[in-house]
């Protein structure tokens, strides 16, 4: 039953390269505009765009047990992989590991999502409503399927990047390239490192990867796909970092929540035209939209796989426990501006989940293919 | 099953028909006393070539030695031996012949009846480009579309739908250019059809659509010949329906609807500009009032500061909140719009000159809405004339736009954005993407025929997502 | 279908529900504010607003003779307690997004800004490129209420001084985001731009004095903070001088002694007042430290490029030696202006407003992290060189004086 659904689910949400390509940066560019307080790990200075230049071999170097895993098994995602290598009923213990921690995610991004929506447009409006709306629209889109999702995603994250990069460019007058200097004077290269490597565990999108290999057309590219949305995606994330320490000085943007919007807050485009700040917030709701939506549809997916039922049956159910969860966490602490519980636990988990785990079940697959052979 | 005796033919035919009076059975002996019966239905016959070709010679010369084509000088004569055939022929216009002691019917068309003759069409009007249009008829709209292709791949196809209407429903398509999978999939799905009526071509559209709820169809439909001749070349398929002067096309692609057949008649440059204003004109049609509401109630920020002033200064006094003013307002302006095309021709001049009068300037000066509202709403209503093919879908669209904007600002715009997106790129159109070549991406697409129109010379390849095997359209000429 | 309809239902039960509430500002509820005064009133904090009125706009509709603003004001110990006492005493909410100006009394700046004005910056509402000025001698709501110019809003007025800095830049314009930026960053102290009432000869339509006085604004000069105390003001000269070392000059007026020497003065005779003038059109300035022996060296190379804009005195423009001494001549103008400037900041006032202190921290990050703390004093008793090089590129319409043959 599960295994014909899976057959049809896959049959039917084929994607291709660049969907996929933007998919991924889509993810990661949000992750970065959402969390640019990146200014306030370790170098902390105007140096940090050097530590995310550096986070990208780390990056690669941390999700290459997935990576190795999805070439090896390019027609399973990840909890099929596990499944099959660990055996039936401890794959599926992983397996809801894994689930949890998609919906930990999930709800993690949302709340993040709320919270730039209180402070950035919505003062007064209660958590429900803002989270519902999008709750809402996250459903639309993964009931879809994720063949829609990606064209949505053409359609849509273009725009997106487009726009990041008119608004870096109508800034112009502000920037003052003196503040990037001196250039490594300040922070030791042990701070750059401890700093890129807090910022690659942070880009969990290794684990979405894995789990969109089976429907990409050409499995082949799946390397590609990941190493280039892994460079140009941190690459755009480095180019917004630059222009905000740039304009906003590093001391005065590591005291704001949210640099990139301050930063366009401060675009005028001759004396009369102002409050980008509002197009740009459209952008990045989209852009988060897309991002809240892919997660939802993939730990239904995951959840189908480990129920084996119709994975679209999930996504309602997991919606509104977001909603939930984001109403208690929203309604007791701020989640961006803590340095708090939040960023040590996600922390812990993807390190768990981008390297433990998938080292285990490689070490397991190793072991029993030598068993196999000698046997 | 027809018998030799000509009364109990004609009985059963009488019977068949239950005696309704345009239906004609004249009964009468030839010079050679053989007795013959005529059955048509009055008024679908061409009357003085009945007299001279048909009853003259029969009577004159038909004997027992004489074939009947022998005598009948019309080459579209046929021998049917079934009544039930029969009837279906008379429906259809055809005059029966039974002649006593003969077990053969014979068919003969001499149809002739009143219809519109071919002109611009009112909803399609070029400054340059064919004025002519489909009628009613489809037998002369397949003349005018075989005018347009002279070629002997061109393909009708006839079907017969509707159970009390019996409408001539046909499809036509280039052998060899042609999406066979896009053609199987139509004959698939027309085969299915089982209705009792088929009064218009819509009706064929919503039977054989995709995705019928969806606010936009996936069928697209025409009413000029060289706009369906350019469909048709570009691998679609096309349905003409009787009695409709609207051609329908499979697939359609969402590009189509900012497309005109002046496109390809104009400089490409001009054709680019109109492309790109529709473009903006569909944005605006569908999210200006929405934005406009959005950003006085939420963000008031980016408006800049005369604007704003200026807009204050309207808006004092105005009793109703600014959506629903907006919302007023655009249920106003489409009723207008409605009355304005279904009222008789003169009054509704006057409905539009009352209408325009009472909605723009006195409500203002009442200050019942303010000023710019108007200039909002209409500027809206005036933008989604630029992109006909859309309308229905963005009249819909623009109230939930507006809604949402309302409700939660940009940010409520942004998700109905999203909504409309995914709307579009998640129909199929006969499993052609209808969002081709947007999404899924191709650049060849997009650069040659879409948001830019190339030089006709650079355009050389048909659109690949409807048609894969024979694309090569033209060799430049340039490269000769 | 049924997920769709659901979909429906929902949207339509929140749009019906929720429309017009919360964060939703119909524009005819609000004021919108233009500009914002900041005084302290005893203990407490005053807050003036200049909100417009939005019917003026609608004169030829019978709006009357209602002037273009209104004053309001509230009290408070905090900013936020003055921003709230407002709405018990004004009918409207009020809409600061618009606000471009943010005045602040004398008495407020003297008492240190950061620490009072969280608020501000915490709120989105208020835009980070509003300009920042200081009422100079005066209460800010004093400052508020005048206009002199033929814009209907004062606010626009003020506003409207600022930016003429373009075309003459004897002021500074400095918005909160400037200002917040030096604000955090080590080796440099912030300034910020200031407003002062003067008197005016009131003149009636045939010219003649009306022996009255009537008030107008000049922007001119700067204020100069430490940390966040407003401690000095410099003139307009010295404004303008800081403004060429911190590079910020756009067009500008330098007026110099036309050289002495070259004057033939045939048919002239403006025997004294040999000036003349020079219009820039770029001017780039690059600021150096360097460590001695004892202390420290500033050194600044500012490269002029300019149009002339006037020469009195016979100097005959066509010859290039003489053409030479008249660039070579505006040069030190500008050298002596400078240094001055430099000189009387480091005797009088004793605070790095040039940021010198920024390219020292940037050359040597490590010396600097010693010294930080006590960079002014190093500051004041260093040792400045200035090198200035003008090119005039354009002589105007006619070349050579009309009085030289």
């Amino acid at each position: 039953m599960s295994n014909v659904n899976e057959r049809i689910i896959k049959e039917r949400n084929k994607i291709y390269y660049n969907q996929t390509l933007l998919l991924l940066i889509n993810f990661r560019v949000m992750l970065g505009l959402n969390n640019l307080p990146i200014l306030r790990v370790p170098p902390a200075n105007q140096d940090v765009w050097i530590a995310l230049l550096l986070s990208i071999p780390y990056i690669l170097i941390f999700s290459l047990p997935l990576l190795f895993l999805s070439n090896k098994f390019n027609n399973f995602n990840l909890i099929e992989i596990i499944e099959k290598i660990m055996g039936r009923i401890l794959g599926k213990i992983v397996g809801i590991y894994y689930f949890l921690v998609f919906l930990y995610y999930l709800v993690i991004f949302s709340s993040t999502f709320v919270e730039i929506l209180d402070n950035a447009l919505f003062r007064e409006t209660p958590t429900w409503a803002t989270a519902s709306l999008f709750l809402i629209t996250s459903i639309h889109i993964a009931h879809k399927g994720l063949r829609n999702l990606a064209r949505l995603g053409e359609v849509l994250i273009p725009l997106i990047l487009v726009s990041l990069f008119v608004f870096v460019i109508l800034g112009y007058d502000n920037y003052q390239f003196a503040n990037l200097f001196p250039i490594l004077g300040n922070s030791t290269f042990k701070d750059i490192n401890r700093g890129a490597i807090d910022i690659s565990l942070r880009f969990v999108d290794a684990i979405i990867a894995t789990m969109l290999t089976p429907y990409l057309v050409n499995k082949k590219d799946l390397n590609k796909v990941y190493i280039r949305s892994t460079i140009y995606s941190l690459l755009t994330i480095t180019l917004i970092t630059i222009t905000t320490l740039t304009t906003l000085g590093p001391e005065f943007a590591k005291r704001i929540n949210f640099p990139f919007l301050t930063y366009t807050r401060l675009i005028n485009f001759q004396p009369a035209i102002q409050g980008f700040e509002s197009v740009y917030i459209v952008f990045w709701i989209i852009g988060n939209i897309i991002r809240i939506a892919g997660y939802l549809y993939i730990s239904s997916v995951s959840l189908g796989q480990i129920t084996g039922i119709r994975n679209d049956r999930f996504i309602l159910p997991l919606a509104i426990l977001t909603l939930i969860a984001v109403q208690l966490i929203k309604d007791t602490r701020p989640v961006l501006g803590l340095r708090g519980p939040f960023n040590q636990i996600t922390l812990i988990i993807s390190f768990i989940s981008i390297l433990v785990i998938p080292i285990i079940v490689i070490i397991v697959y190793l072991f029993r293919r030598k068993f196999k052979e000698r046997g | 099953m027809i018998s030799k005796n000509i009364t109990s033919n004609k009985e059963k035919l009488i019977k068949a028909f239950n005696n309704s009076s345009d239906f004609v059975a004249y009964e009468f002996k030839t010079r050679a006393d053989i007795k013959i019966l005529i059955c048509f239905i009055e008024g679908f016959v061409n009357k003085d070539l009945f007299d001279r070709d048909i009853l003259k010679p029969l009577i004159l010369e038909l004997d027992g030695q004489k074939e009947i084509k022998e005598v009948i000088f019309t080459p579209k004569i046929e021998e049917v031996d079934s009544i039930e055939q029969v009837k279906n022929e008379i429906i259809f216009g055809k005059i029966a012949i039974f002649i006593e002691g003969n077990t053969n019917c014979f068919v003969v068309e001499l149809i002739k009846w009143d219809k519109r003759s071919i002109e611009e069409p009112n909803s399609e009007a070029v400054v340059r480009g064919p004025k002519e249009g489909f009628i009613e008829d489809i037998e002369v709209n397949k003349v005018l579309l075989r005018r347009k292709l002279r070629n002997n791949k061109l393909v009708f196809e006839d079907y017969r739908f509707g159970k009390q209407t019996n409408t001539k429903v046909s499809i036509a398509y280039i052998k060899g250019i042609v999406n066979e999978d896009v053609l199987q999939e139509l004959k698939r799905r027309l085969e299915k059809i089982d209705i009792d009526a088929i009064l218009e071509s819509g009706y064929i559209e919503e039977l054989i659509e995709d995705s019928p709820l969806s606010l936009i169809g996936t069928v697209s439909n025409a009413e000029k010949p060289d706009i369906i001749a350019g469909k048709i070349l570009e691998g679609r398929v096309a349905i003409l329906v009787d009695g409709t002067p609207h051609v329908l096309t499979i697939p359609r692609i969402f590009v189509e609807g900012i497309m005109a057949s002046e496109d390809y008649y104009l400089r490409p440059y001009y054709s680019t500009f109109l492309r790109l204003l529709r473009i903006i004109g569909l944005f605006a049609a569908v999210y200006l009032p929405g934005i406009f509401v959005a950003l006085q109630l939420y963000h008031q920020e980016m408006i800049p500061t005369v604007l704003l002033i200026n807009m204050a200064g309207a808006r004092e006094g105005v009793p109703l909140p600014v959506t629903l003013e907006v919302l007023f307002m655009t249920i106003a302006l489409e009723l207008t719009k409605e009355s304005g095309l279904r009222l008789p021709k003169n009054v509704g001049a006057t409905v539009s000159i009352v209408g325009a009068l009472i909605l723009g300037q006195a409500a203002v000066e009442a200050g019942v809405v303010n000023a710019i509202t108007i200039i909002v709403v209409s500027t809206s209503a005036i933008a989604e004339f630029v992109v006909p093919g859309l309308i229905q879908g963005i009249v819909v669209y623009r109230f939930v736009i507006l809604l949402l904007g309302g409700l939660m600002g940009l940010y409520g715009v942004a998700c109905g954005f999203i909504f409309i997106t995914m709307e579009l790129v998640s129909l199929d159109s006969f499993g052609v993407p209808f969002a081709w070549p947007i999404a899924p991406r191709e650049w060849g697409g997009l650069k040659k025929d879409t948001l830019v129109r190339l030089p006709l010379w650079k355009n050389i390849f048909r659109p690949k997502a409807i048609e894969k095997r024979n694309i090569r359209r033209q060799i430049s000429p340039w490269r000769k | 279908m049924k997920r769709k309809l659901i979909c429906l239902a929902l949207s339509f039960v929140l749009i019906f529900s929720l429309t017009a509430c919360w964060n939703a500002r119909e524009l005819n509820t609000v004021g919108i504010s233009l500009a914002m005064g900041l005084d302290i009133e005893g203990d407490k904090i005053l807050v003036t607003f200049e909100i417009v009125n939005p019917s003026y706009t609608q004169k030829n509709h019978g709006g009357g003779d209602v002037g273009p603003v209104k004053y309001v004001q509230g009290i408070g110990n905090t900013i936020f307690e003055a921003f709230r006492d407002v709405s018990l005493k004004f009918d409207r909410r009020i809409l600061i997004s618009h606000n471009k100006l943010i005045i602040l009394g004398e008495d407020f700046a003297r008492r240190g800004l950061i620490n009072q004005t969280d608020q501000l910056f915490r709120n989105r509402e208020l835009r980070e490129t509003a300009y920042m000025l200081i009422a100079k001698g005066a209460k800010a709501y004093e400052v508020m209420g005048i206009n002199n110019g033929l814009e209907d809003l004062p606010g626009n007025y003020i506003l409207n001084l600022i930016r003429n800095k373009r075309d003459n830049p004897k002021t500074v314009d400095v918005r909160i985001m400037n200002y917040l930026r030096d604000y955090y960053l080590e080796g440099i102290h912030t300034v910020a731009g200031v407003v002062e009432m003067i008197d005016r000869t009131q003149i009636d339509e045939t010219g003649k004095d009306m022996g009255t006085k009537d008030k107008e604004l000049t922007v001119i000069g700067a204020a100069i903070f430490k940390d966040d105390i407003l401690v000095a003001y410099i003139s307009g000269n010295d404004t303008k001088a800081l403004n060429y070392i911190k590079n910020n000059v756009k067009k500008g007026l330098i007026t110099f002694p036309t050289p002495k020497d070259i004057v033939r003065n045939r048919k002239s005779n403006l025997e004294d007042k040999h000036l003349s003038s020079v219009l820039t059109i770029k001017v780039k300035t690059k600021n150096d430290v360097e460590i001695k022996d004892e202390g420290i060296n500033l050194k600044s190379k500012v490269k002029i490029r300019g149009t002339i804009g006037e020469v009195i005195g016979d100097i005959d423009v066509y010859n290039e030696e003489e053409f030479k001494l008249l660039e070579e001549a505006c040069s030190n103008t500008v050298k002596e202006a400078i240094k001055h400037t430099v000189e009387k900041v480091q005797r009088e006032i004793g605070l790095d407003i040039f940021g010198f202190g920024l390219i020292f921290q940037r050359k040597y990050p490590d010396e600097f992290k010693k010294i930080k703390d006590n960079w002014d004093e190093i500051f004041s008793h260093a040792d400045y060189q200035i090198e200035v090089e003008t090119n005039l590129i354009r002589t105007g319409l006619i070349d050579t004086p009309i009085n030289v043959d």
